[in-house]
Order: structure tokens, then sequence, then C-alpha cells
């Protein structure tokens, strides 16, 4: 039996690659919405503009566009990593959510502001997907093999009298 | 006779297990663990680096000195005066960085149970530095701990999160990290 068309079939249902997309769409939608809000700012400003529901005490993500951008980009490769069903590119956004938030902490660190204007709910996004994209990245290639393996146990079955 | 009554008893779910919820209730579970995610996800949006506040007696700084000045538990005021406000930005560190991690756990719905656990005690401490000082209402911080408990105890990851698509896949492994895995979510 062909093992690569096993789990090219079983792949077609992979809900970690959907999950990745679900988490690469949040990023792109969040990271989009952040580039439209700070429109016009300092690339690299410090103060950024804020996503909020002030009347309702929701304060949410802060940016400036280059932190906006770098947010969709991370989103973006989760998103064709979950579409295309390839974990790389699932490990490029976690590799680049980690670095987002590495950076965040080490500026905080030294006492500066940062480069990409984010507060503490910038940080938790950022851990969001660098945790989730790089369990999911981990995760898939054992879930196609999961999903190989059942469909060859089906082949088999199905083919006994 | 006793083998028919056998088979055609309901199945009880394992021993240790959580059983699985309808449509309905994991939908209502889910939307809790998003809830309490994005309650630690703004949470931590005011606990500003690198002195959290304590420079200027305003954030953080301000509100863990509500322990001292309106004591909850004794012990833990004595706790919050002598240890916490000497090693502050230790302290200020450690809640930044402990209640990002709890929204984006949460909301991702990733070792859900030790997270909502740990959101619990988090919750705790809360209650013990501000629930005396006017004009907190002590009962949003029992309502925090009471919903975590509930994440906990309905193993909320399980629908719409994480922890629903990673238990089958680590459901055989052998290991102490899966074996971890599967008691944490």
């Amino acid at each position: 039996m062909n093992a690569g068309l096993v789990t090219r079939s079983g792949a077609g249902s992979l809900r970690t690659a959907r999950a990745l997309a679900v988490l690469g769409a949040v990023g792109v939608t969040v990271g989009v919405a952040g580039l439209v809000l700070a429109i016009g700012d300092d690339v690299t400003g410090g103060t950024g503009s804020q996503l909020k529901a002030q009347r309702f005490d929701v304060n949410l993500f802060t940016f400036n566009p280059l932190g906006a951008l770098a947010l969709t980009a991370v989103g973006g490769c989760a998103l064709v990593g979950g579409l295309t069903r390839r974990a790389a590119w699932g490990w490029v956004a976690a590799v680049g959510a980690t670095a987002l938030a590495l950076q965040v902490l080490v500026q905080w660190r030294a006492g500066e502001g940062n480069l990409l204007a984010a507060s503490g709910t910038n940080l938790s996004l950022d851990l969001l997907l660098a945790i989730g994209c790089a369990v999911l990245s981990w995760a898939m290639p054992l879930e196609e093999q999961l999903a190989g393996d059942a469909t060859e146990t089906g082949a088999v079955a199905g083919a006994s009298p | 006779m006793a083998a028919q009554v056998q088979a055609s008893a309901p199945t009880a779910p394992p021993t240790g297990t959580v059983p699985a919820p309808t449509r309905v209730e994991g939908a209502t579970f889910a939307l809790l663990r998003l809830f309490v995610g994005a309650l630690w996800l703004t949470g931590a949006n005011w606990k500003i680096p690198p002195d959290f506040g304590r420079d200027t007696d305003g954030g953080l700084w301000h509100f863990t000195t509500f322990a001292v000045d309106n004591p909850v538990l004794p012990p833990y005021s004595w706790l919050v005066e002598e240890v916490v406000l000497e090693h502050f930005v230790v302290f200020g560190w450690f809640v930044l960085v402990s209640e990002a991690l709890l929204g984006a756990l949460l909301l991702a719905g990733l070792v859900t149970r030790a997270a909502a656990l740990a959101g619990a005690v988090l919750s705790l401490t809360i209650l013990l530095t501000v629930a005396l000082t006017p004009p907190e209402w002590p009962w949003s911080y029992y309502l925090m701990i009471a919903v975590h408990l509930a994440v906990f105890a309905t193993a909320a990851g399980r629908t719409w999160g994480l922890d629903g698509i990673l238990r089958p896949i680590v459901a055989d492994r052998p290991g102490a990290s899966a074996r971890w895995y599967r008691r944490c979510s």
C-alpha cells in the first residue's frame, strides 16, 4: 500500500491543521485591526494605539505599525500552515511569536519602552500563538500518522470477506 | 441473566475521567473558559515594567499595598509587607508573566485543568490582597475563584480547545510527560 496516499487521504480532516488555521486567523485579524488603528502613527513609536472598549473596561492590545505588521506576519504563517497542512509553517509562526514575546520582555527588562509598543496583553497573545503553534505543529504529523493508520486498518477490514 | 443485565447497563466512564459533555454543555464550558482567559489577558495590560508602579505609587504597587493597609488575613499581610514589597520588581514580573501565560493557556484550552487551578490560586491571592479595601466587592473575587474551579472540574479545554485535539493523539503514548499532560488537561 502507498503510505503517501494513505497519509494524504487522512490529512483531509486534520483537526490540528484546522486549529492552526484558526490561531493564524486570530493573529491576522488582530494584526490587521491593529494596523488600521495605528496607521499614521510613528512606525516604531513606544506609545502605540490601543484596541479597547473603554466603557466596558475592556483594554486589549496596543500597536504601532511595526508591531501590527509583525503580528500579521506571524498569524499569516500559521494560517498558511493550517490551510496547506504543513507543520513547517506552524513552526515558523511559533518561532516568530516567541521572538516577539522575547523582544518585548528583554526591552522591558532593560527599562526601555519597546520597539513594538506592546503591552502585557500583547505578550499574552504572543505566548498564545507561540505555544499554540508549536504544540499543533508538533502534533500534526502524529495526527496524520494516526489518520493514516486508521485508513489503513479500515481498508484492510473492508477487504476482508 | 446476570450477563444480560451487565450487557444492557449504561457504560460508566473509567475512574478518574470526566464524562463527555453534550454539545450545549461543551459549548457553555468552552465559553466559560474563553471568558476567564480573556479576564487574565486584559488583566496583564496594566502591569507595567520595569517598576510596576512602585516609583509613582500607582499600578500593581498601589493595589498590592492594600494587603497591608486593609488586611484580610494578618499572616498574609505580614508576608506582603516583609517579602513581597521588599522584592517588588521580582513579584511584578511574576504577576505579569503568570497572568499573560494564564490568559494564553486558558484561551488556547491547553493544559486547561492545571491553568484553571493556578488561576484559582492567583484569584485567592488577589482576594487576600484587596477584598477589604473600599469600594472593592469581595464577592467578585469569590466568583473568580468559583469560575476557575468550574473550568477545572469540567475540563473545559476539551471543547473548542487544544486539549480536545491533543488528548486523543497522546492517549496511548507512554512516558511521564504524556501522563503529566493527561492529568493537566
